[in-house]
């Protein structure tokens, strides 16, 4: 990949904090420019020590990391990062600050942005003057994510966006974040795999500080084996004994039995066969895996 | 570092600062009685006053000061020293510690790196609106003080710059120190014991300063001493100690 497109990158970076706790170790994985990717992991992975890195609030221990084609802490790393909105996991709010003078002053370090647009935008003027501790978890992250997209960066970096939110708040802010991601490169940080189905193109898994895997999510489906599911009159033992007749794995879950063919190509001829041996299929449809299911297969779950 | 986001996060802090009533409350009280109501009482006790005390300071002079035959030349080679220098490490440690801890206490550190920032740039806003808001607090009572020594003839010109030295480098000294501690520190309580609990060996090197080197350059030499004991401070507290800690 050429250095221009390149958005974000990991060349070999590892990071030990001073409590000897190893967070990377010497991980190498690049997103493109307009690329939306997820980071996913299980806690302790590494998620947030990658955004602190790539926001320069940390310094790689080995290796390096680059923000828009410039290396974090470089000579022109302040550049690249103010092209940059990030939207970090919960922190803490000011008690003393409202919600027009926290954007003021996220207008002024950007050097650039509207806060009344912002303000509009993200329907926050009934809050304007309210101080950002008394606004709700779900005010709070808009007001955090309307900083973000203040100067309408290039590049946005959300580190657990929803977390903590009522599902109403989450909807809200995913819907926002939908809308910003647009013609923007996207790393978002999550737990919530439907969040990142939902939001993202491309699966970055890391456990243990190491990357365990990197691609597409539609390649990644790709690799997934192909289910149908099913349900018989007769019941689940007896469809899935026929199943098994006929050359397919079979497995029952519940009182439906999941048929290792794929719905396309293989299902139909299956379905014939069942039905022409008295086996009185009324349900048959694709099971595609969920992002869960394939995490917890990447990570060896 | 930029000036002008360092600008911006000065507005920030000394915003915050100014809005916290405690904060505000004991900055201005402590720096009111020792940098103006304590000297001052002691200037109208010596000036006027006269008195036992007086004679008692003429005729067994204090260790080191056996030099100094007019009393009222204790004020401005030892009193006023002492009491500028108490004035100038308290000041800022209060000022400092909430404005660090009371970032860390509400998590809203990571609030503020998430904007363009660097950590270098977040601490360098902080001290300065810290060094700021005790200029402003801080220097008008001594300016008062200096001008009725200059009125009353008890110093000259040349007294000005060697009291307003030793008060200057205190003021960093215990910026410094008080980073320091504040890293160090798990709690805004803790922070401020550790600070108080360093007033203790400052004032023994203050004292044993004064009193060790003699003539006009003691407090010149007490002020070079404390400016070394901050800027070592600000070194181990910027290369060793570091924000970093609060983010892992």
């Amino acid at each position: 990949m050429d250095v221009a497109d390149t958005a974000i990158a990991f060349d070999g970076a590892s990071k030990r904090y001073r409590n000897g706790t190893l967070a990377l170790r010497e991980v190498t994985w690049s997103i493109p420019v307009g690329a939306r990717a997820c980071l996913l992991g299980p806690n302790g992975s590494g998620k947030t020590t990658s955004i602190r890195l790539l926001q320069g609030a940390l310094a790689p221990t080995t290796g390096w990391v680059s923000l828009l084609g410039q290396e974090v802490n470089g000579p022109h790393y302040a550049d690249a990062r103010r092209q940059c909105g990030i939207v970090p996991q919960s922190a803490g709010m000011y008690a003393d600050f409202t919600t027009a003078e926290y954007l003021e002053l996220a207008r002024r370090l950007y050097g650039r942005g509207d806060v009344a647009t912002a303000i509009e935008a993200f329907g926050l003027a009934e809050h304007r003057d309210k101080r950002l501790a008394q606004l709700s978890g779900g005010f709070q992250r808009r007001v955090v994510v309307a900083a973000a997209l203040l100067s309408e960066p290039a590049v946005l970096l959300l580190d657990e966006p929803t977390v903590g939110l009522d599902p109403v708040a989450a909807r809200e802010v995913h819907n926002y974040l939908r809308a910003a991601m647009k013609g923007r490169t996207t790393l978002l940080c999550t737990h919530n795999l439907a969040e990142a189905e939902a939001l993202c193109d491309d699966v970055i898994i890391l456990r243990s500080g190491e990357v365990l895997l990197h691609e597409p999510l539609a390649r990644l489906r790709e690799r997934e084996r192909p289910r149908t599911r099913l349900i018989a009159r007769q019941g689940a033992q007896e469809l899935a004994q026929a199943v098994r007749m006929h050359g397919h794995g079979a497995e029952v879950v519940d009182d439906a039995v999941i048929a290792f063919v794929d719905a396309r190509s293989a299902a139909p001829a299956l379905l014939r066969a069942l039905l022409s041996d008295g086996i009185d299929v009324y349900e048959c449809r694709p099971l595609p895996a969920t992002l869960e299911e394939l995490f917890l297969e990447a990570v060896g779950r | 570092m930029r000036a002008g986001v360092i600008r911006s996060l000065l507005w920030k802090e000394t915003r915050q600062i100014g809005r916290n009533r405690t904060a505000m409350l004991t900055a201005t009280m402590l720096p009111f009685v020792i940098l103006f109501l304590a000297p001052i009482q002691l200037l109208v006790a010596m000036h006027f006053g006269g008195g036992p005390g007086m004679d008692q300071l003429r005729d067994s002079p204090l260790p080191g000061f056996a030099d100094v035959t007019d009393p009222r030349q204790l004020l401005v080679q030892f009193f006023y020293p002492m009491m500028l220098v108490i004035g100038g490490l308290l000041l800022p440690s209060l000022t400092t510690a909430y404005a660090i801890i009371a970032e860390r206490e509400r998590r809203s550190l990571e609030l503020l790196i998430s904007l363009p920032v660097t950590v270098a740039e977040i601490l360098a806003a902080k001290l300065l609106a810290v060094l700021a808001v005790t200029a402003v607090i801080g220097l008008p009572y001594v300016a008062i003080v200096l001008t009725l020594l200059l009125v009353l003839g008890i110093a000259g010109p040349a007294t000005i710059p060697a009291l307003l030295a030793p008060f200057i480098a205190a003021v960093a000294c215990s910026t410094g120190i008080s980073l320091l501690l504040t890293l160090l520190a798990r709690d805004f309580r803790t922070a401020n014991n550790l600070s108080g609990a360093f007033i203790v060996p400052a004032l023994v090197l203050t004292v044993g300063t004064l009193g060790a080197v003699g003539g006009t350059a003691r407090t010149y030499v007490l002020a070079a001493l404390l400016l070394a004991l901050g800027g070592v401070a600000t070194l181990v507290a910027l290369k060793w100690v570091s924000v970093e800690r609060y983010l892992e």
